[in-house]
């Protein structure tokens, strides 16, 4: 047998109780509430440590000698121990009464600290088989019936004050200092009372553990439950423990004469125990379902809730689970889940189960103190507690009002993980009466994480689908085509406007091309999961539209990289450009055309005066008695001057002078006409046509006679083309009608039209003839008739492949106009008196003469202002009048006139060679007065004077 | 089961102070908040009612600050025509019980107090009783049962009505019960709760600081000549006068009521406790617990446990504070409306008025108390206590103005009196001008014969120790600005009775300390005269 002297478990104990209590000390110094109570509980676990020490110095005396002293010493520590405990328990309960019994205690400590070293306490020492055992003197008794008084007497005080208070927390907390008393008693008594071995060493550390337990924590255990639940692991343990007690012994009986070393054993043992685990798992189950009994099925529910509460997208749904699984696990009467509402008002009803009528709406504002309370709290709050915190007792009534409807008996935050508060269980009573205790609230607190984890990740669930499905219908409401295509070439998504489109098979088909140019294998993706920004803009034709693509890699979450591609429809974006770059070349074509056309009609009038007289007076002289030879001299400068007249007019025309006269026209039969006028010319040139013409051209309104000039002109000019290029050629004419539009085309095979000169061809006076055999007037004669028909007149070419001249007309339906002039020639009349107001002699004394000869009286003057003196002072059948004249022209004298008398203007004719300046044109037709143009066609001036005589008379007879 | 008994059964001593003096560890902004709270709350309440109405308009303010910048100041005449008639269908809740309130001027107020508010008064009540005797911070030294000897002025006034409310939320011995108490005069109620204290002891003392020292000095004059009497044949009285004369005799000094009753707090109320603090220690053995309270507001602020300055209560009514500065300028204008602060923004060293709304229903809304108080510091480092500390000053008004140079306040003037030494029955005073000189004339009756002219120049001496501007008085002026008159001794008592007899309330018995009416002081004078 081992000396119990050196036996390390007989030596130890004592020193690990004196360090223990040390510790202990230590640990209620720092951590719990300063207060008389912790000072005297000080004081007992410095007496335990105290006692600890001294018994270890006993025990490891040398003999009983030695050891006596020690063990003195130790018996008033232990004293002092059971003395201050009882001072304890009355400080600790308040307790004011019995302070007798206490001045009794601490004399009684004064008188075993004196008589201690006597052997009036412990008379001597002896050595037992277990150590060293003191053996008492007179006075320990007694000292022993006072402890054991105190010790009742402050487990009295705890029991009385575990009744005192219906708080089960309370309760809880003194049931353990009883429960340590008893365990410190016990110990002693043992000691004292009985031969075995000692104890009490080991029963004051288990009480020095469990106070301190209690006290510092003392609102975080839960007596009961810690019985409970040990016992119910200690019976398991002991079910595991048999057979692998009952294994570990037969193998020990079977292998000792084989298993010369202790780790042969410890190698055969490991490998049971870990046998046997699973043995203890599945026991350990069976305990917590014996041990929670109806709520294991819930708890379990609650469990997978959690894990699957990220596949409940419905809140309503999730938070009617919650509650019913959080009811029925507690057995509870009521439950109530808050949850923040999505506009942040503060806190709106989720769901609830057990109350005959749960409001509804918002139950807590946003600013609620209650909210704030929560929110830099972390506590599971009792409803009674509203009456205690300073900041709960002052909640508004409104709110007190809708909690109060809640049934609530506690209440457990949720919080998220910014520790916002997200939600909040309103718990009412347990259907056992009981109040709820700290494993309820254990078991609540965890819950409350795992819903607000559940809550969370459900919400951001349904966050992330709305995100998604805005901006699905964000995407789908472009008219731009979206499309993201994986790097296998795979379509991960396409808009609504993809799909219409460039069609599903377009899109499969089309990830290269989205991917041209910013493919991600184009880029180079970082570490980091950022791509290099590479954007690239390109465009595509889809069947007949075409897209500007923009495309660009998207890093994904994964680390992958997709390509976006947005595809722009801009086919009529295009087409309006196009359209415009047209618009704004005819613009500056038409400006420069009028341009050339406000010169053309001023150098026309400059030249029709003197032509007027020339003709004019040629063609009188020619129809007077003169010789042959003056004749013809006569005749020769009569042509030459026709023939300027010509080019005048041509000038003119090309300024649009003249209006076009609109009959209602078949085009088709124009370009027939106009072919079978150039026939034989064609013909004979070895120039083949083809004549396409649409049968179902319809009729427009057009001067017959202009058309034909132009496509004539088109003709001639690509017949010589054709005939000097090749000698030979081919001609396409085509009509056809396009919408509102007669479109002529007259196609060549001849040379084409070099590039740089597509912009001049309709410029007057451009040829590319030589010198003499063309006045490059033909074209912008044809540019002038068209643009008079509100149509359109351009080429296309390409050089070497021919020319396509092209007209595009207005269908225009026919306007019948109410005739301003008696159907029949005019009837010639005489007699009148007619004013002629030129500035130019030669005009003057032509008229006057052709008039004259005419039977009318005429006067002339060369001035506006005699003019009028004239009109004021005679009644005149015609005035004449010449639109430019140096100081008032005629448009103004017009006006003079016209205030004079306004009938005076139905007699107003006016003779001029201007008729193509704007000005001009606006005035005369703005005010429907009849002109007659420079230079005078005799017979054509004498009819329309005639005409215009005539009507005025129809008028005045009107 | 009374409701506050349920709290004390069922709480920890740690619950139970943080439910009764928890206000103590707020922060500023939880004072706030609660503050913001309960003013919404008060302003739904009220905003339908008649004097709501009448008071804020038709608009209901959205938020503190549109309540501050909407709703005007207000004083008691603007409610007169309601609340002096007790009109509750006005209201916006019907009150549980109407307060009387000596008003200024003998005009008396009505105030009526909901059910909520009560029990918020009776809770700080016990919160003062819990601080009132203890010396730690944390300890509950009360239980359901305590004892208090109170001399307070019974139903309808306030306090009468507090110590009821009390009753019937908490079990608790009120010395003499009230309905005893209230059929006896103040005398006669003073003796009778001696008598019952004697017997039964008492754990805390309540009542004003003069009366306590009052009820010192009678029972000092009585136990000396201690004549047996029926009532005292009870063992436990024959028991406590013995361990009384022992004390005493231990003590060398005659028997005080700190040897009979062992009270463990004393509670009062008032300006004088600050100036009789001394002597109530002498005579009950603890300086007096000290709060401020009216009976528009409840309980305002009180001390903490170490007894000095005191903190704000942030649930008894809405607090806005007139800085002094402002007040100032606006004394003379009647419909002034000066800028308010809140606590969070007070100064320290600064002088405020106090505006009240009050809270749970009640009808005054930014309501001048008239009272001037001191801040003297933002948080008490000695009792942990992060919210500004106060003092109380004076009424606004009650001072006596030397050339601008000085104001002496009614506590300044007592102090300086009560530091003399000179035993005294009771004082008044008032300005008085001399030609173009200004000075303090005192009508004083002295319980020791004393000449004018010395009383008048201990207490100029004693002014000048005590206060700074006033000791620069006679460097400027070059004059001792305090005149005393001596009045016969049972003047004040004579006055007294001669008040009584017209009928007046009791808060009026007594003439003004600051600035009396003319009419009082010349009574005082006759009365006096009339003794010689």
């Amino acid at each position: 047998m081992m000396n119990p002297l050196v036996n390390p478990s007989y030596l130890l104990p004592p020193l690990i109780v004196f360090i223990t209590a040390l510790v202990l000390l230590g640990v209620i110094l720092n951590k719990a509430k300063k207060s008389f109570a912790r000072m005297i509980f000080c004081l007992l676990l410095a007496s335990v440590s105290m006692g600890g020490f001294l018994i270890f110095g006993m025990r490891s005396s040398a003999d009983v000698h030695q050891a006596l002293p020690w063990d003195r010493a130790s018996f008033v520590t232990t004293y002092a121990i059971f003395a201050f405990f009882y001072h304890f328990t009355l400080s600790y309960t308040n307790n004011k009464g019995n302070r007798g019994i206490l001045y009794f205690a601490y004399a009684m400590l004064i008188l075993a600290a004196i008589l201690g070293p006597s052997n009036l306490i412990v008379e001597r020492m002896t050595l037992e088989y277990y150590g060293y055992a003191p053996v008492s003197g007179p006075i320990a008794l007694v000292l022993a019936i006072i402890i054991v008084f105190l010790s009742v007497q402050g487990i009295i005080n705890l029991v009385k004050y575990d009744k005192a208070f219906l708080s089960a927390e309370e309760r809880n907390r003194s049931l353990y200092l009883i429960i340590a008393t008893i365990i410190l008693i016990a110990g002693a008594l043992i000691d004292g009372f009985s031969p075995l071995p000692p104890v009490a060493i080991w029963s004051g550390i288990t009480f020095c553990t469990i106070c301190t337990v209690a006290i510092v924590k003392y609102h975080l255990l839960d007596i009961r439950f810690v019985v409970r639940k040990g016992s119910y692991y200690l019976l398991v343990s002991s079910i595991v423990a048999i057979p692998y007690v009952t294994v570990v012994f037969v193998l020990t009986q079977v292998l000792h004469t084989r298993f010369e070393h202790w780790w042969q054993y410890v190698l055969v043992i490991i490998p049971m125990a870990v046998a046997l685990h699973p043995l203890y798992g599945r026991a350990q189950r069976w305990a917590d379902r014996v041990f929670y009994r109806g709520r294991y099925d819930y708890l379990k529910e609650l469990e997978q809730f959690s894990r699957r509460t990220q596949d409940i997208t419905n809140f309503k749904e999730l938070g009617a689970t919650l509650v019913r699984l959080i009811n029925g696990a507690l057995h509870i009467s009521n439950t109530s889940l808050l949850l923040a509402a999505e506009d942040g008002s503060g806190l709106v009803m989720a769901s609830s189960v057990g109350l005959d009528n749960p409001p509804s709406g918002t139950i807590l504002r946003e600013r609620s103190i209650l909210i704030r309370w929560f929110q830099s709290h972390e506590e599971i709050v009792n409803a009674r507690d509203f009456g205690v915190v300073p900041e709960l007792q002052s909640i508004a009534r409104t709110e007190k009002h809708n909690l109060d409807r809640l049934n609530p008996e506690l209440y457990v935050p949720i919080k998220g993980h910014r520790g916002e508060l997200t939600g909040l269980l309103v718990l009412g009573e347990k259907l056992s009466q009981q109040p709820y205790f700290l494993d309820d609230k254990r078991l609540l607190s965890t819950l409350s994480r795992q819903i607000s984890v559940g809550l969370e990740n459900s919400r951001l669930y349904r966050d992330a689908l709305i995100a998604r499905k805005n901006l699905e219908a964000w995407l789908n409401g472009m008219d731009d085509c979206v499309v993201i295509k994986s790097m296998d070439n795979r379509v991960e998504f396409a808009n609504i406007a993809a799909v219409k489109n460039l069609g599903v098979g377009i899109i499969e088909s089309y990830p290269a091309v989205i991917g041209k140019g910013a493919d991600p294998s184009d880029s180079v993706a970082r570490p980091d999961n950022h791509v290099d920004e590479s954007v690239s803009h390109h465009t595509v034709n889809v069947g007949d539209r075409e897209f500007d693509v923009v495309a660009a890699p998207l890093s994904n979450a994964d680390g992958t990289v997709s390509t976006i591609g947005v595809f722009r429809d801009v086919t009529e974006r295009r087409r309006a450009e196009l359209e415009k770059k047209e618009l704004e070349r005819k613009a500056q074509l038409s400006d420069r055309l009028a341009s050339i056309g406000e010169m053309a009609s001023g150098i026309a009038h400059e030249i029709n005066n003197p032509l007027t007289g020339v003709i004019g007076f040629s063609e009188l002289m020619m129809t007077k008695d003169i010789p042959e030879d003056i004749r013809k001299d006569l005749e020769v400068i009569h042509d030459g001057s026709k023939r300027v007249a010509g080019i005048v007019k041509g000038l003119l025309t090309f300024a649009r002078q003249r209006k076009p006269e609109r009959t209602y026209t078949d085009i088709n039969q124009i370009v027939a006409d106009t072919l079978a006028l150039r026939s034989y010319a064609l013909e004979t040139s070895n120039i083949r046509v083809d004549a396409v013409l649409a049968s179902d051209l319809p009729r427009t309104m057009a001067d017959a006679g202009q058309l034909q000039q132009v496509f004539m002109n088109i003709i001639v000019n690509g017949e010589a083309e054709m005939k000097k290029a090749h000698g030979k050629g081919h001609f396409t004419v085509r009509t056809e009608r396009i919408a509102d539009i007669i479109r002529i085309s007259v196609r060549d095979d001849g040379p084409g039209i070099a590039r740089e000169n597509m912009d001049k061809i309709f410029d007057p006076f451009f040829t590319t003839k030589p010198v003499g055999e063309g006045t490059g007037l033909g074209l912008s004669l044809c540019h002038g008739i068209i643009a008079e028909h509100q149509g359109r007149i351009y080429a296309e070419s390409e050089p070497g492949k021919g020319a396509t001249f092209i007209v595009e007309l207005p269908v225009v339906v026919e306007e019948r106009e109410e005739a301003d002039t008696p159907t029949g020639g005019p009837v010639k009349v005489a007699g009148a008196r007619i004013l002629i107001v030129d500035d130019e002699p030669t005009i003057l004394e032509f008229l006057s003469r052709l008039l004259t000869s005419e039977g009318h009286q005429v006067e002339t003057v060369d001035n506006s202002s005699d003019a009028i003196e004239m009109i004021k002072g005679r009644r005149y059948s015609l005035i004449l009048l010449d639109v430019k004249m140096p100081d008032m022209g005629g448009i103004e004298l017009y006006q003079r006139i016209k205030e004079m008398a306004p009938s005076l203007t139905r007699r107003v004719v006016i003779i001029t060679g201007d008729v193509a300046g704007s000005g001009t044109s606006k005035f005369l037709k703005e005010n429907k007065i009849p002109y007659i143009t420079k230079p005078f066609d005799i017979k054509l001036l004498k009819q329309e004077l005639n005409r215009i005589l005539t009507r005025g008379r129809h008028a005045r007879k009107d | 089961m009374l409701p506050e008994d349920y709290y004390f059964k069922n709480m920890t001593e740690d619950k139970l102070w943080q439910r009764y003096c928890g206000f103590l560890d707020l922060s500023m902004d939880d004072f706030m908040n609660i503050q913001r709270e309960l003013l919404m709350d008060e302003i739904e309440r009220i905003a339908d009612s008649t004097l709501g109405r009448k008071i804020m308009g038709d608009r209901k303010p959205g938020s503190v600050q549109e309540f501050r910048c909407t709703v005007p100041l207000t004083s008691y005449e603007d409610y007169r025509s309601y609340l002096g008639e007790k009109q509750e269908d006005a209201l916006a809740e019907k009150p549980c019980l109407w307060c009387h309130s000596s008003g200024r001027g003998g005009y008396f107020k009505w105030i009526p107090h909901s059910t909520e508010f009560m029990e918020k008064v009776v809770r700080n009540l016990i919160g003062c009783f819990i601080l009132s005797v203890t010396d730690d911070k944390g300890r509950v030294n009360i239980q359901p049962g305590f004892r208090v000897l109170s001399i307070i002025p019974p139903r309808p006034y306030a306090s009468g009505w507090l110590l009821y409310s009390l009753a019937e939320r908490i079990s608790c011995q009120i010395i003499p019960s009230i309905e005893e108490g209230e059929k006896l005069d103040f005398e006669e109620r003073v003796q009778r709760a001696m008598q019952i204290a004697l017997r039964e002891g008492a754990d805390v003392a309540a009542a004003t600081s003069s009366i306590l020292v009052k009820m010192g000095e009678l029972f000092t004059k009585e136990a000396r000549g201690v004549k047996l009497s029926p009532y005292m044949l009870n063992p436990r009285i024959i028991s406590r006068l013995l361990r009384a004369s022992l004390r005493a005799k231990k003590g060398q000094r005659p028997v005080l009521p700190k040897d009979l009753w062992p009270v463990e707090g004393i509670i009062s109320s008032g300006m004088d406790s600050e100036i009789y603090k001394d002597e109530i220690a002498y005579y009950w053995g603890h300086q007096p617990y000290q709060f401020y309270s009216s009976s528009d507001a409840g309980f305002i602020a009180m001390q903490a446990w170490n007894r000095k300055t005191m903190t704000f209560i942030p649930d008894s009514v809405f607090l806005e504070f007139i800085p002094q500065s402002e007040q100032a300028g606006c004394e003379k204008e009647h419909n002034c409306q000066p800028d308010t602060v809140l606590l969070n923004e007070v100064v320290e060293g600064k002088l405020y008025e106090v505006v009240i709304t009050q809270l749970y229903g009640m009808p005054l809304l930014r309501y001048r108390t008239n009272d001037l108080i001191k801040i003297t510091a933002l948080k008490d480092d000695e009792t942990g206590v992060n919210l500004p500390q106060m003092a109380f000053q004076r009424r606004v008004g009650e001072t006596i103005n030397l050339a601008s140079l000085s104001e002496l306040d009614e506590k300044t003037i007592w102090q300086a009196i009560s530091s003399t030494g000179i035993k005294y029955t009771d004082w008044s005073a008032c300005k008085e001008y001399d030609g173009s000189k200004t000075f303090v004339r005192i009508y004083i009756e002295l319980k020791e014969a004393r000449g004018a002219n010395e009383v008048a120049g201990i207490i100029h001496e004693r002014l000048k120790a005590g206060d700074p501007d006033y000791r620069d008085i006679e460097s400027y002026l070059g004059l001792q600005p305090i005149r005393v008159t001596m009045l016969s001794p049972g003047t004040f008592e004579r006055y007294t009775i001669e008040k009584r007899k017209e009928g007046l309330d009791l808060a009026h018995l007594k003439p003004r300390h600051i600035n009396p009416p003319k009419p009082d002081v010349e009574q005082l004078l006759q009365l006096s005269k009339a003794d010689k």
